[in-house]
């Protein structure tokens, strides 16, 4: 991303379209002129609300409003910013983009350019605008919950936690090597048992990962079963809508249909996909086989059976199917209660499949219950409470993104590292001082006299 | 009157001053070396030790480029020891106990068969060429002998600048006790507006060795088989002393609590900042409460053993508190003494005035090196002297400076340390302040340093063959160590137990596990007897091979910052265009026009973190 960060910068910050208020930021050294051209303000109050008229070049009225300066450094990019709210019109937008494109050294901001300034400036690591954005993207009471959590610096205090904690070790370690005549013996079980609790720390941090990645991006969630079971009817049951076409017919669906829901606060990908059958027919084919590569990805399956739908060929295919996976992944839904003699169908399946009496299942009637309301909360709470429930309190969900991982996976390694390596200190410290490096990786940060403070406030040393 | 000329002066006779001078001269710069007195040369002025850990780093390092203090340290040391000598050869640092006085003869001894004109006489003035904006060193001043010319100018004053000795509640202007300070200089760079800072520094008493019960002291002995620091010499031939070890008790601290307020560094007089590594002893009694004794080294400051030096109790308290309490110690309850001790405070000049070849950034030409930079130490004078006598030098000859990086050696750690700035205390050398620390060992600054230095042309033709001789075997050793591979259970017949992985490992890497030995390996493989290694060489191959396998990431770190430092940079590139460089660097950049970005990250100015964001600019075009 090519971007000159003496540029002023602009964007509008609510949503395009007609609305009660619009708001447009503007970042950079511009901000005072600007007030001075489009509202004629020449003192501008810091973090006052100015009730102006904002007018154009050739000084006709755009519309009237408020204005905010929030003078460098307090602002949230710490450069000068103003904020302008006037009416949410299409027409007033698009004329104060003009308008403001035309000023001396502006430019629309790009795509995250604000939050860039912002961490060049110093207003925050890694860690709080990666959640800024998750906050920003937050459908859901669980991706907000967490989101805050990033936002508001528990992620960052954590990582601070753990680096002075990695830092006093690594002290100790140092002061032994550097100041070997000043120092009594070395406690190395101590030692392995600090380094121990941090990497138990980060260790369940990977561990969770999986979950906490799936709150924030929502957890894919893949509807399988033979054809005819109901899988499209139970696929709009749960949206709430006829987006798949269903019939009576073997093979309706064909291909992959995905659709994000929410289940008591939590976002889901949902995905149909095509009956599984020894088809014959291409397209029916390509769509089975789809369903088969998805399969590999997700990590939640819901199978949809029916008492009409059991056949030799799709008992053999499930029972593959079933026996590859855990079966904390699965879940079963019996659909058609409503004809006849169903539960004596239902029998049939387990008795041809006996694993499948290893997983929950519920019985429902799609048909019937479209509109049942009660039957639609009952089935978003078997799916919550078997497929997706997480403890969103826990304080091991913060980090829900690839790259948070990835470091934390390198610091947990090095800590196992300098655990094994603890009798040769230079390679401990090697190892944690690595550690540091990665975790300054996560939040981005590195102070070398840190140590040496530590070593000599806490140690007599000199000879 | 004809007026003298010299291609490279230096101005100083301490360790800096010294190495520079060699090194100056080597390269074939007419050099003079000038200093008030001949006693100056090679003189330690506080503690009669060289080494420890990453100082003795830095002596293996200023050896293995030709300088002086190894060898003149091999010549005078009267107990070696090395230190951390039951952890990894990455933190063993080699010590020793120096006899000052066979020091100062021995740097002299070496220095007259050097080609260095010494000129005894005071600096009065430094003078300077101005043309425009730039400023050029001309020449100086002295008191006795006049002008004289030269093209670079190695100040290595030490704690000379404005230097104040204090002692208890009376204090005086002096370079250290018995010498007079530079004034004049000081005032010569504070004319020329470089930004100072005032540092502190002490030293203990001095104790007359006859007076001293050594019978109530600990026995510390020296190694059995002195190790030296030179890669020239064979073997330490001097007469090896003991040393011993006493402590202060209760009564020692309370005749120092009592008396805190006459201290000068606790009653303001002293303002500036001490080392932390080093406080003295009435700090340490004020700051760990809780300790109920401190250790002290008697150290013999000769071999003839007259004076003693204690390390560990520098102090500035007046002269009968420090014989007070000095008396409360086992061992010197009738303790005469032969000089107190003292505070001396001294200006220093902001190490961001220099850059990386030591050069000042307002005069070119002019030189800095030493305690003058904001470093304590004689080992970290002495490389500081050799790397700016060599810039010196070069500069003289109008050749490009020489920079060693902080892969390649503590040398480079040291210098780039300094130019990065923001030293809070006088800056003394730690291994931990490498992060190559694996690579960066007292045994292999030669692998690192040498061809650098034989590059250069700066070191003695014996070293030169020595080294070319060592190396050719160790290639010849490691050649064949790694080519001969094994199965684990190849290895297991023979006793070595490794995972049964069945991944085949050469003999390279299996000399690098602890417990394999040389005649384990032999018996696989009898080659490598008639290799006739020697136990130098063998010890050096198995450390190199078990550092290997824990340094790959910080090898393939290094190349990366090669490759860096080779990316071109375009002349037309615009720099305005890099977001996120301030203003100035920008400016810099766009002035210089760097060819790459080796250049660009040495110019005055280009921090780390802009270097940097640089990089990522280069990238992406």
């Amino acid at each position: 991303m090519k971007s000159n960060l003496n540029n002023t910068i602009f964007a509008l910050s609510t949503n395009f379209g007609p609305s009660a208020i619009a708001v447009f930021r503007i970042s950079g050294n511009e901000c005072k002129n600007i007030a001075k051209t489009i509202c004629k303000i020449k003192k501008l109050k810091d973090r006052y609300a100015h009730y102006c008229k904002i007018i154009d070049l050739k000084s006709n009225l755009i519309d009237k409003g408020i204005i905010i300066f929030f003078k460098a450094p307090k602002s949230y990019t710490g450069e000068d910013l103003l904020e302008i709210h006037l009416h949410g019109s299409i027409a007033i937008v698009k004329k104060l983009t003009y308008v403001l494109s035309k000023m001396h050294n502006t430019r629309a901001a790009l795509p995250g350019e604000f939050s860039k300034r912002a961490f060049y400036n110093g207003k925050g690591d890694l860690l709080h605008f990666e959640g800024i954005n998750n906050l920003i993207n937050a459908e859901t009471e669980n991706q907000r919950i967490i989101a805050n959590k990033q936002v508001y610096g528990a992620n960052s205090k954590k990582c601070a936690d753990w680096r002075i904690k990695i830092i006093e070790i690594l002290a100790i370690l140092d002061a032994n090597i550097e100041f070997t005549e000043d120092m009594e013996e070395i406690n190395t079980t101590k030692l392995i048992l600090d380094i121990e609790k941090i990497k138990t720390e980060t260790q369940s941090i990977c561990a969770y990962f999986e979950n906490a990645k799936n709150l924030m991006h929502g957890s894919k969630i893949l509807i399988v079963g033979p054809t005819n079971a109901g899988k499209s009817s139970l696929f709009n049951f749960l949206i709430q809508r006829n987006q798949m076409i269903v019939s009576s017919k073997q093979g309706t669906t064909t291909d992959l249909s995905e659709q994000s829901i929410e289940i008591l606060g939590q976002k889901i990908n949902l995905i149909d996909s095509a009956g599984i059958r020894d088809s014959k027919k291409t397209i029916e084919k390509s769509g089975i086989n789809k369903m088969f590569e998805k399969l590999e990805e997700v990590h939640r399956i819901i199978i949809v059976l029916s008492p009409d739908s059991i056949k030799i060929d799709s008992v053999n295919k499930l029972t593959t199917l079933i026996n590859k996976r855990s079966s904390k992944e699965m879940v079963i839904v019996f659909n058609k209660s409503d004809l006849n003699e169903s539960e004596k169908g239902f029998c049939i399946w387990k008795d041809k499949i006996p694993e499948l009496r290893k997983l929950k299942s519920i019985t429902i009637s799609c048909k019937n219950n479209f509109d049942n309301n009660n039957m639609l909360k009952k089935l978003y709470k078997f799916i919550y409470t078997n497929l997706l429930s997480v403890d969103t309190n826990s304080d091991d969900y913060y980090f829900s993104e690839v790259r948070q991982i990835e470091c934390l996976k390198k610091i947990t390694e090095n800590l196992q590292m300098a655990i094994k390596h603890i009798e040769a200190l230079e390679l401990s410290s090697k190892f944690l001082r690595d550690a540091i490096s990665e975790l300054d990786n996560l939040y981005g940060k590195h102070d070398h006299e840190n140590e040496l403070e530590i070593i000599f406030n806490n140690f007599c040393i000199g000879k | 009157m004809k007026q003298k000329c010299f291609d490279v002066v230096i101005v100083g006779g301490g360790h800096a001053g010294v190495e520079a001078a060699v090194m100056a001269s080597r390269l074939g710069s007419k050099t003079a070396l000038i200093t008030f007195s001949e006693n100056d040369l090679g003189k330690m002025s506080c503690n009669p030790a060289m080494g420890g850990l990453g100082k003795g780093h830095l002596i293996r390092e200023v050896d293995a480029m030709g300088g002086l203090i190894g060898r003149a340290s091999d010549m005078s040391g009267i107990q070696f020891r090395i230190l951390n000598k039951t952890r990894g050869e990455a933190v063993q640092g080699p010590r020793a106990q120096i006899d000052r006085d066979q020091y100062s003869f021995n740097i002299k001894k070496l220095i007259s068969k050097e080609k260095i004109t010494l000129i005894f006489d005071e600096v009065e003035n430094i003078i300077i060429d101005r043309k425009s904006h730039s400023r050029k060193i001309n020449g100086l001043f002295l008191k006795n002998q006049g002008n004289l010319l030269c093209k670079s100018l190695v100040i290595t004053t030490g704690t000379f600048l404005g230097g104040r000795i204090h002692q208890g509640e009376t204090s005086w202007s002096a370079g250290r006790i018995n010498s007079k300070p530079s004034i004049e200089l000081a005032n010569f760079f504070k004319e020329q507006g470089f930004k100072m800072h005032r540092l502190k520094t002490g030293t203990p008493p001095r104790l007359e060795s006859c007076s001293i019960n050594f019978d109530k002291c600990v026995k510390q002995k020296g190694d059995k088989d002195p190790e030296p620091f030179s890669f020239l010499t064979e073997s330490i031939k001097v007469n090896q002393i003991d040393c011993y070890i006493t402590h202060t008790n209760n009564e020692t601290h309370n005749i120092i609590s009592r008396n805190l307020k006459q201290s000068p560094i606790f009653n303001g007089s002293i303002k500036s900042k001490g080392p932390r590594y080093c406080p003295s002893l009435e700090d340490k009694v004020h700051r760990f409460r809780n300790k109920d004794k401190h250790q002290i080294f008697l150290e013999p400051e000769t071999l003839n053993n007259e004076i003693i030096y204690p390390n560990g109790i520098s102090t500035s308290l007046p002269i009968e508190t420090q014989q007070k309490f000095l008396r409360t110690i086992k061992g010197l309850e009738n303790v005469k003494i032969n000089q107190y001790g003292y505070s001396i405070e001294y200006d220093c000049i902001d190490s961001t005035e220099i850059d990386q070849s030591f050069e000042t950034k307002r005069i070119s030409g002019l030189f800095l090196a030493g305690q003058i930079n904001g470093t304590t130490g004689y080992e970290e004078a002495a490389g500081q002297g050799l790397l700016a006598g060599i810039n010196a030098g070069l500069s003289a000859c109008g050749k490009s400076p020489v920079i060693i990086q902080r892969s390649q050696g503590y040398l480079g750690v040291l210098t780039s340390d300094l130019c990065r700035g923001g030293l809070i205390e006088p800056y003394r050398m730690f291994t931990s302040r490498a992060e190559y620390r694996l690579l960066l060992r007292a045994d292999n600054a030669d692998e690192r340093l040498t061809d650098i230095a034989i590059e250069l042309n700066i070191v003695e033709k014996h070293r030169k063959e020595c080294w070319i001789k060592k190396k050719r075997i160790i290639r010849r050793a490691n050649t064949l160590l790694k080519n001969l591979t094994g199965s684990p259970q190849l290895y297991a017949k023979y006793g070595i137990k490794i995972n049964q992985d069945g991944k085949k490992r050469s003999a390279y890497e299996i000399i690098g596990y602890k417990d394999v030995t040389w005649q384990k390996i032999q018996k696989i493989w009898p080659e490598i007897q008639a290799l006739g290694l020697n136990k130098k060489i063998k010890n050096q191959i198995k450390t190199n091979s078990f550092y290997d396998k824990y340094s790959e990431r910080q090898k393939i770190e290094i190349m990366e910052l090669e490759r860096e430092n080779s990316l071109k940079l375009n002349k037309n590139l615009n720099y305005n265009k890099c977001s996120g460089l301030s203003n100035e660097v920008k400016e810099l950049l766009n002035g210089n026009k760097p060819n790459n970005i080796k250049e660009a990250r040495l110019l005055p100015g280009m921090t780390p973190a802009a270097a940097s964001i640089l990089l990522r600019f280069v990238k992406s075009k």
